[in-house]
């Protein structure tokens, strides 16, 4: 067996990619529902929950499937400039650059928007969106009102602050898809699609229900956490593997492996 | 590298403190295992343990401290006949109490034990003294008197002369005088207190206790009354009069309850009609 530890910790890195995508029950379960609640007349859809929950991944893999079908664009990373926000639209809706020089007039924009209803529907991806302004929220907002422009947006839940409860997110938001932790057998599933995706079969098979319990209890079915989780551990098999191969055994899944894992982790203390 | 060998390091640490909690919990069990089954094997003991505890919970007979000292001492008063001697109910509580360790019978021996004074004995011998001694004095009067009579003879048929007068009132006077002698002997007067402690002290007799108690209570000194009937009956427990002296010192000091109490407990174990009828007069507060 070669050293392959190397190219199976790297398909856990976290990365939101469509081919890393993997389809989990309720993963399908949210996306037939995104993709349905596209097609009803509503102006803002919310993509909602803790980080590592697949949101991102949600949208790229909606993105990916739809761009092809209809007029659709995906800001995966925040844009915090009003000014370079609005520059972006107007490009995507135009497909005109704008110069430098010149900057994107909000109410020439709505009045674009206006009148291009009916004729075209445009559907904005947007991530990380607590991140922007109120000012640039409340602009979203107009720019969604127009009905030609749809716009589907990302949220992290915080414990501090119910963001759903803020006031524009209130009273715009029409649907709301709240994303969760994967559970346990979820978690089982996750790990050994990422494995057969790739060809590792062998190494999938390793992996028993005890083990994911054992990375469960720490990651919570934390998708971001459970990739973080499996790439140290493969780390420290590719290290073993290619220093100390005496220790490695290829039939099972070595419990120290995990144990100091989740001590590199910080999960447990040495 | 040198990560992933510190890293092994931190996980053998690991391991080896894992390792020691482990040994912890089973150290535990063990200990716990081996408690139980040594409670389960002393269980007799610990049940008359809990048995002598509830007694003193179900008693609480406000004795005076000197007694409330052993409880199990109180559970005795109240189980076993108070007639006995103080010999006698540790023997009771010995047998009582097979399963109890050396040291506590040794604690049960040690403590106060409110024993019962003959006071019938005491009572007879102290009456038979009184008699000698006032026989002894009538017959020194009588003697007196002969030898006045041989002085002065008193004509029945006539009127006494003033010179026969005044030797009769003298000796009358002789007579008044032994008589408050003798009164004083049985009162108590600052004298005879004295003279019974300095007497008392010395013998350490259960009887001068008891004189001590009632002087004192004739006195209206009830505390030290009940002072020294505890002290008698400490000394000997044969008899009622130190429990009454006792109780109806307790009942003269407003403890009213308390000596009713004792009175029970008391009259449980003994039938005595004397105590039934103190009870009765102290319920009364005819005392």
């Amino acid at each position: 067996m070669n050293n392959h530890f190397e190219n199976v910790k790297d398909i856990f890195i976290d990365s939101v990619e469509k081919n890393n995508y993997v389809e989990l029950k309720i993963a399908v379960y949210n996306y037939q529902l995104l993709k349905k609640s596209l097609d009803k007349p509503l102006k803002m859809i919310l993509l909602f929950g803790k980080p590592g929950t697949g949101k991102s991944m949600l949208l790229n893999k909606l993105y990916h499937n739809l761009k092809e079908s209809r007029e659709i664009f995906y800001f995966d990373a925040p844009i915090l400039s009003e000014k370079e926000f609005l520059r972006r639209v107007y490009e995507s809706l135009t497909g005109k650059a704008v110069p430098k020089e010149l900057r994107v007039n909000f109410d020439g924009l709505l009045r674009y928007c206006q009148k291009l209803k009916g004729e075209r529907e445009i559907v904005f991806l947007l991530d990380e969106c607590q991140l922007y302004s109120e000012a640039l929220m409340e602009k979203i907002r107009l720019l969604s009102d127009t009905r030609t422009v749809k716009f589907i947006i990302t949220l992290h839940k915080t414990d501090n602050e119910d963001i759903i409860a803020k006031q524009h997110f209130k009273t715009r938001i029409w649907e709301v898809i709240e994303l969760s932790n994967a559970s346990e057998d979820d978690l089982h599933l996750y790990i050994q699609k990422k494995l057969i995706q790739k060809g590792y079969v062998e190494i999938s098979n390793m992996i028993k229900k005890k083990h994911i319990k054992f990375i469960y209890a720490y990651t919570h079915g934390n998708f971001r956490e459970t990739n973080k989780f499996l790439y140290t551990l493969f780390d420290i098999y590719e290290y073993f593997y290619e220093n100390k191969p005496h220790k490695v055994s290829i039939d099972k899944f070595s419990k120290k492996f995990l144990e100091m894992t989740a001590l590199k982790l910080g999960y447990i203390d040495g | 590298m040198d990560n992933m060998k510190e890293l092994e390091k931190r996980w053998y640490f690991y391991k080896a403190k894992q390792s020691l909690l482990s040994l912890n919990a089973v150290g535990l069990v063990v200990m716990f295992s081996l408690g139980g089954y040594y409670a389960y094997t002393q269980a007799d003991v610990i049940k008359n343990l809990f048995n002598e505890k509830t007694l003193i919970a179900e008693t609480k007979i406000d004795l005076p401290k000197e007694v409330m000292v052993s409880p199990i001492l109180v559970a005795n008063v109240q189980e076993e006949p108070v007639v006995n001697s103080v010999k006698t109910a540790e023997v009771v509580i010995a047998s009582k109490n097979e399963g109890l360790s050396k040291a506590v019978l040794h604690e049960v021996s040690l403590e106060p034990i409110i024993p019962i004074v003959n006071m019938e004995k005491e009572n007879s011998k102290t009456t038979s003294t009184r008699k000698n001694t006032s026989k002894r004095v009538y017959k020194s009067v009588n003697h007196t008197n002969n030898s006045q009579r041989k002085m002065v003879k008193a004509k029945a048929s006539t009127y006494l002369t003033a010179s026969e007068l005044s030797t009769i009132r003298t000796e009358v006077a002789v007579l008044d005088s032994q008589r408050t002698k003798k009164i004083n002997l049985n009162g108590s007067s600052a004298n005879y207190i004295g003279t019974m402690t300095k007497k008392f002290s010395k013998s350490k007799k259960p009887r001068e206790a008891l004189l001590l108690a009632k002087a004192f209570y004739a006195k209206g000194d009830y505390s030290s009354s009940e002072k020294w009937a505890l002290t008698a009956n400490k000394l000997d427990s044969s008899k009622d009069e130190s429990w009454h002296i006792f109780a109806m010192s307790k009942f003269k000091l407003g403890q009213k309850h308390e000596a009713l109490k004792i009175l029970s407990s008391y009259y449980k174990k003994s039938h005595s009609p004397k105590t039934k009828a103190l009870i009765i007069k102290i319920k009364n507060e005819r005392l």
